[in-house]
């Protein structure tokens, strides 16, 4: 008996002082950082951090598996004023006492921060006039209860040059990353889900982005008023659950080249509106409802895209002078006579059902009603308004990318029944007296 | 009871009609034509441009066949004069056209599963792949558009005195619901004084229309649903939800229910009329 109660006083007591020593860790990381020199490492032992932290020299802040920083405050979780500081292997959870303060806020150059865990209602991490920074192997998580226009943006760049934003992971937020009046920074290889807008871009100059996913968000990729952006080789796919979803869009867009995407399953795949001397090739557009859109859009380079089993292959509207030659449509019955691998009919999209759209949106309803293909063939809208290719791929440039080799059992017995069955019907009907 | 006997009557004397032969061989090679068609696409799931093309076709089609198949079986009744001689006989009209019914969905439904089944044996047989999920819902669609448009058959029987008539009737359903649909929508609809009327009232003649009704829900189901716009966002909603399907299929066996009835009434009257 005594020896039992003992056992359980001195673990009572040890556990006492654990949490002690962990509270006292806690409120003294701010000293520890003040203390340190520049360049100094500091390793966070394990446990869970409450208070809001400053970083404003070069130093390391390097944590591990099961360091946390569970924090409610009206101040960032973390704030890095320094340049050249480092923040690793940390896990946040914010929670914010006011609006919009963001979970990790970056005001200064050539921070890294890395292996870090995000999980907040608010913005993810802030970079404020803060450049060249590296953001790599980021996890952030939104809340999926909230509504999408409750919900705060993942990482958020504002007046941010030349960062690199690398191998993030994020879901359940506004926009997974934007930038605003922004030069210079890279996206690569990062995934965001289940939020608004995948990668969004507000005035921004030579942004690169490249190996980037965004899966079922109402829209993959929101390219606007940029110039000399450069996309390419990201998967942007099944963005259409909302009625104003696109894979991509480039609206008032300069200058921009948007090459070997993957553009799959959105509601739209493309849509070019009031964009000028962009160069968009090599994409494989496909299982769209509406492949490729123009909204007065001039003077772009549409070529050797392969627009593949979209409901609607494509659509213009005032947008003439674009240049949207030798893409394949698969959709198109062309005849190569010279045989350079172009067809000699050309390709025309009639913009018929999109005017009518536009004007009535109500008349929607009759999309691809076999009547409005009747329509479609009677009223014919100004060439000059149709999105024609006059020299069509034969092929595919692009290998085709889905193939697939379904066991046909299945058909094969449902079919025998089905033949099975009515044979009997027949013979039944037929002799019965 | 009485609705039974004519049931059996009605599949013996349809698939002892040559008629009923013709259309299952040129249904069968129509539908043989559009899987095959389809299972030579890349594409694999959900709404493409092939899964519209082919609903399309088998929109054109099958509703033109099912409504001279069911009108021409009522008024035959009425010319060959088995009306007549089974009228001696303690039969009600609804009795009769539910039977009648009955007897021709069930021919229909076998053509549709022949034509089904032997594509589909074909497809395998060629090695051609297939979607699985494709197959059943083509074969759903396909027998549900049959269904309704045999109801409206009836109606058009009803109200004929022969075949000609209801050969006018059915080829002028056919034309209206299906071809002309879009044209008679949009330039009836943008008389109205309103615009806000305009989406409402198109809502409600879709729902009316069978082929209309029946297409835009599979493609809503087939997850198209967006490509219809902001307008239909509870309409999508309601589609797409656990209830959807089931009332789905509860307003179509109301629409069946509610023209059987009426054509039953109009045969009715144009009887005892017809008969002074």
């Amino acid at each position: 008996m005594p020896k039992r109660s003992l056992i359980f006083i001195t673990l009572f007591i040890a556990g006492f002082l654990f949490i002690a020593f962990d509270e006292a860790n806690a409120q003294s990381l701010q000293e520890i950082i003040d203390r340190a020199e520049k360049g100094e490492t500091i390793q966070l032992p394990d446990g869970t951090y409450e208070e809001p932290i400053v970083i404003d020299k070069p130093i390391q802040l390097v944590g591990s598996a099961d360091v946390v920083f569970k924090v409610k405050s009206d101040r960032p979780a973390i704030t890095i004023k320094a340049n050249g500081a480092t923040l690793e292997q940390i896990a946040v959870e914010y929670e914010s006492g006011a609006n919009d303060t963001p979970a990790i806020l970056i005001q200064g150059s050539q921070n890294v921060i890395r292996s870090v865990t995000i999980e907040t209602a608010s913005v993810g991490i802030l970079l404020d006039d803060a450049h060249e920074n590296l953001l790599s192997d980021i996890s952030i998580t939104g809340d999926e209860n909230l509504p999408i226009r409750e919900r705060r943006r993942g990482i958020d760049l504002w007046k941010a040059d030349r960062n690199t934003i690398e191998h993030a992971k994020i879901s359940h937020v506004e926009d997974g990353i934007y930038e605003e009046f922004c030069e210079e920074n890279v996206f690569r290889n990062n995934i965001v889900t289940h939020s608004r807008y995948g990668y969004h871009l507000m005035f921004t100059e030579r942004t690169e982005l490249y190996h980037n996913e965004s899966y079922e968000n109402i829209s993959g990729m929101m390219i606007m008023g940029t110039k000399e952006t450069h996309a390419y080789e990201n998967t942007l796919k099944f963005n259409q659950e909302d009625v104003q979803s696109l894979g991509l869009l480039l609206y008032d867009v300069y200058d921009s080249r948007i090459e070997h995407n993957t553009i799959a399953h959105n509601r739209i795949g493309i849509l070019v509106e009031e964009a000028y001397d962009n160069e968009i090739s090599y994409n494989d557009v496909t299982n769209n409802f509406i492949g490729l859109q123009f909204k007065r859009a001039e003077n772009n380079v549409i070529t050797h895209n392969a627009f593949d089993a979209n409901v609607s292959q494509g659509q213009a509207e005032d947008s003439m002078m674009n240049e949207t030659n030798a893409n394949y449509w698969s959709d198109h019955h062309g005849l190569d006579v010279t045989g350079d691998g172009m067809s000699d009919l050309s390709y025309h999209v009639d913009p018929f059902y999109m005017h009518l759209a536009n004007k009535y949106p109500a008349f929607r309803l009759l999309f691809q009603s076999p009547g409005m293909i009747f329509l479609d063939s009677m009223m014919h809208t100004p060439k000059e308004e149709q999105l024609v290719d006059a020299s069509p791929l034969m092929e595919n440039p692009l290998s085709s990318s889905e193939t697939f080799n379904e066991h046909n059992t299945a058909i094969a017995i449902i079919s025998t029944t089905l033949f099975l069955m009515s044979i009997i019907t027949i013979y039944m009907g037929v002799r019965q007296t | 009871m009485q609705m039974l006997t004519v049931f059996q009557r009605e599949l013996k004397l349809g698939f002892r009609n040559s008629w009923t032969y013709s259309f299952l061989i040129l249904f069968s090679i129509f539908t043989g034509a559009i899987l095959l068609l389809h299972s030579s696409v890349s594409s694999i799931e959900g709404y493409t441009n092939m899964t519209g093309t082919l609903m399309n076709m088998t929109l054109y089609l099958l509703p033109l066949i099912t409504l001279l198949l069911g009108s021409f079986s009522i008024t035959a009744e009425k010319e060959d004069g088995h009306w007549g001689l089974l009228a001696t006989y303690p039969l009600s009209s609804v009795s009769f056209f539910f039977g009648k019914w009955l007897g021709l969905a069930i021919i229909l439904t076998t053509i549709i599963f022949f034509s089904f089944g032997i594509s589909g044996i074909l497809i395998s047989i060629g090695g051609q792949a297939m979607n699985t999920e494709t197959f059943i819902f083509f074969l759903a669609f396909s027998v549900l558009l049959a269904l309704t448009y045999l109801s409206i058959a009836f109606l058009i029987g009803a109200l004929s005195k022969n075949r000609w008539q209801a050969l006018i009737g059915a080829i002028a359903v056919w034309f209206i619901t299906i071809v002309i649909w879009p044209l008679l929508m949009i330039s009836l609809l943008t008389q109205l004084p309103s615009y806000k009327l305009v989406q409402p009232t198109l809502q409600v003649l879709t729902i009316l229309n069978p082929a209309e009704f029946i297409r835009v829900f599979s493609m809503m189901r087939l997850g198209a649903g967006s490509a219809f716009g902001a307008d239909y966002d509870a309409l999508i909603t309601w589609a797409l939800s656990n209830n959807g399907l089931i009332i789905f299929i509860i307003m179509l066996i109301i629409y069946v229910f509610v023209t059987l009835f009426i054509s039953s009434w109009i045969w009715n009257r144009g009887d005892k009329y017809g008969a002074d």
